[in-house]
């Protein structure tokens, strides 16, 4: 799953469109569109409500291991041309002074920076950050609790010089529009780039047969344990364990037996 | 630009964090140059990159980023308890990198650090401060090579052959320096010191290319120990951890008849042969950083909080190893690490 979170409707339009994401009806208190490998949420503009709205996406649909969050919206900057987009690499928050750190780890298009989120967006030529914004803080801060730091991006698209000047929507919807295809073509990549480091050792038939031998010589919750263990060693370093499930009742000389017993064969038969 | 069907991690050091305080350091401008490429990020201190919660030891370790700090408290570490002293009173080790380039498998620090990027203390002056203040108080025994290897980092640090100058002004400190590069090149002009001790870490072949990411093969470990050894160093052999797998005995036997053929057992001080040993959380963090390590994954048996191989194996595996090396070295050349000591 690729969770975004934009602060404002113009910012998510382009990727609504491109994704062809459907309105979530019975959510009330949030504008949330998905479709079966995205979800994407309008968290509001500012910090606090940015934090809030992806603290409540992440703990209603839960994330995995592989899964990204994606933060895009435009943003501020004294410095940086107009229409970039950037990765951010450092997110300082203005309003406390701490600074938060996405791991970079994944090969990207994008220009990288820093970037300040702050209360208000105005730039006073002495800025540490070449970028200004108003949620990445927020959303690095609720996203931590559910995700690891390689797992969140946060792209920012310089709209204005920071000097309090207001884009109008279609604006910034053109703005954002530019980079959509290219932001949403590699986070797709970036999820099945982790999806496959992370892949499920057992496969579902594994697990099935596994549970249903545990079941069937009356193993504890411990034995349970100590039988993973072992198979999970005999998967890695003979790539399959499924003769050696099918087999090992046959070659034991009861059928039935106590799951001491069962353990110390499978046991042996594997080391 | 939107085909990204490959797309792969980042190279290692790509980013490169810098403490304030280390930024204009003579060091930190030494490695930047080495890496102009590198995204260069400031940051207040290592801290708050190297301890982030929930960072991801394994993936980290695909696309490792430096960080260069400057260490403002102590720099030297009284040796743990299982640690290997070889026999010295007082043995320390300095804890100048903090993280290692290469990537094995059955490495400790994946189940000691919160990351996997490395840390590089820049204010290398402040740990031989330290130093000269225990050297004030006995004899000291200093694994410089211990939270990494210092030799493989050689070409941006430099940091061996700074320690090899300040050993020779120390005449009551002994230095050890462990690698599995082959990096000896980078120091072979130096003269000998009596009081450095270069240490090559071997495996048999096919386990360096299982286990050992990124090192250098076996044949080049030896043909370096070889070297050095012939120009008067003070040469140690560790076959550690000696791993079990399949066909053990062969792969073995075969590499210490290749050591003994490269490497003149005359020549050498001493070796140490030591099992796969991890503390209990360790091992845990470790499993949990490498779902696919077969090696992690063995099941080991649980002994005064180690996890080991089974007594049984254990001692076939060292008391095999041992006779072998013996028909080389004499026993008191000899160092057996099992379990805890
Ligand atoms: S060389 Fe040593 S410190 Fe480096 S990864 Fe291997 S075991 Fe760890």
């Amino acid at each position: 799953m690729i969770y975004y979170a934009m602060a404002l409707y113009p910012e998510a339009q382009p990727f609504i469109w491109q994704m062809n994401l459907k309105k979530r009806a019975e959510e009330t208190h949030l504008q949330i569109f998905e479709n079966e490998e995205t979800c994407l949420v309008i968290t509001g503009v500012g910090e606090v409500q940015a934090a809030a709205a992806v603290a409540y996406l992440l703990a209603r649909r839960p994330p995995k291991a592989q899964d990204l969050l994606v933060n895009v919206g435009v943003c501020g900057s004294e410095r940086q041309p107009l229409g970039t987009c950037y990765l951010c690499n450092k997110i300082v928050e203005q309003t406390t002074g701490r600074t938060f750190y996405p791991d970079i780890l994944l090969r990207h298009p994008f220009e990288e920076a820093a970037t300040m989120t702050c209360p208000v967006v105005a730039g006073d030529g002495a800025n540490e950050t070449a970028l200004l914004d108003m949620e990445a803080a927020g959303i690095y801060q609720a996203g931590q609790m559910f995700l690891q730091p390689h797992q969140m991006a946060f792209l920012k698209i310089v709209s204005d010089a920071a000097d309090g000047r207001r884009l109008s929507k279609q604006q910034v919807e053109q703005l954002v529009q530019r980079h959509a295809e290219t932001i949403i073509a590699w986070s797709k990549q970036a999820q099945a780039c982790l999806a496959r480091q992370q892949a499920e050792l057992f496969s579902p038939e594994e697990e099935k047969a596994i549970e249903a031998a545990a079941a069937e010589h009356g193993l504890t919750l411990t034995q349970r344990r100590q039988m993973q263990q072992l198979l999970r060693y005999d998967k890695l370093e003979q790539g399959d364990i499924g003769a050696l499930l099918k087999e090992l009742p046959e070659r034991m000389e009861s059928g039935k037996q106590e799951g001491k017993q069962y353990l110390e064969q499978l046991r042996q038969h594997i080391l | 630009m939107n085909n990204f069907d490959n797309i792969s991690f980042k190279p290692a050091f790509s980013h490169i964090y810098i403490e304030e305080k280390a930024l204009y350091h003579p060091v930190t401008e030494q490695i930047l140059q080495k890496f102009p490429q590198a995204k260069q990020i400031r940051i207040a201190h290592y801290k708050d990159v190297f301890c982030r919660s929930r960072q991801q030891f394994g993936l980290q370790k695909q696309s490792p980023k430096l960080i260069l700090a400057k260490r403002e408290n102590t720099c030297i570490y009284e040796g743990a308890k299982p640690c290997q002293s070889f026999g010295h009173t007082h043995f320390y080790y300095a804890s100048g990198v903090m993280n290692c380039f290469y990537d094995c498998e059955y490495c400790y620090l994946q189940g000691m650090y919160p990351s996997a990027n490395l840390v590089v203390f820049v204010n290398l002056e402040e740990t031989f401060r330290q130093v000269e203040e225990l050297l004030q108080k006995f004899p000291l025994y200093l694994c410089i090579s211990y939270d990494t290897d210092l030799l493989a980092l050689e070409s941006m640090l430099g940091y061996v052959r700074r320690w090899i100058a300040f050993a020779k002004k120390w005449e009551n400190l002994t230095i050890e320096i462990r690698t599995k590069s082959a990096n000896y090149a980078k120091i072979a002009d130096l003269t000998p010191s009596n009081n450095v001790i270069l240490a090559w870490t071997l495996s048999p072949q096919e386990t360096m290319a299982r286990y050992e990411h990124g090192t250098a093969t076996t044949a080049a470990r030896l043909k370096n120990a070889g070297a050095a050894a012939a120009d008067g160093w003070n040469v140690r052999l560790c076959f550690d951890p000696v791993l079990w797998q399949k066909h053990w005995q062969e792969s073995y036997k075969q590499l210490i008849t290749e050591t003994f053929e490269t490497v003149s057992p005359g020549e050498i001080l001493d070796c140490s042969i030591g099992q796969f040993r991890a503390a209990k959380d360790a091992l845990k963090r470790m499993r949990k950083n490498r779902p696919d390590s077969a090696l992690l994954h063995y099941p080991y048996q649980l002994q005064d909080g180690v996890y080991q191989y089974d007594r049984e194996r254990a001692a076939e595996l060292m008391g095999q190893i041992k006779r072998w090396v013996e028909n080389y070295l004499p026993p008191e050349k000899i160092f057996l690490w099992q379990g805890e000591e």
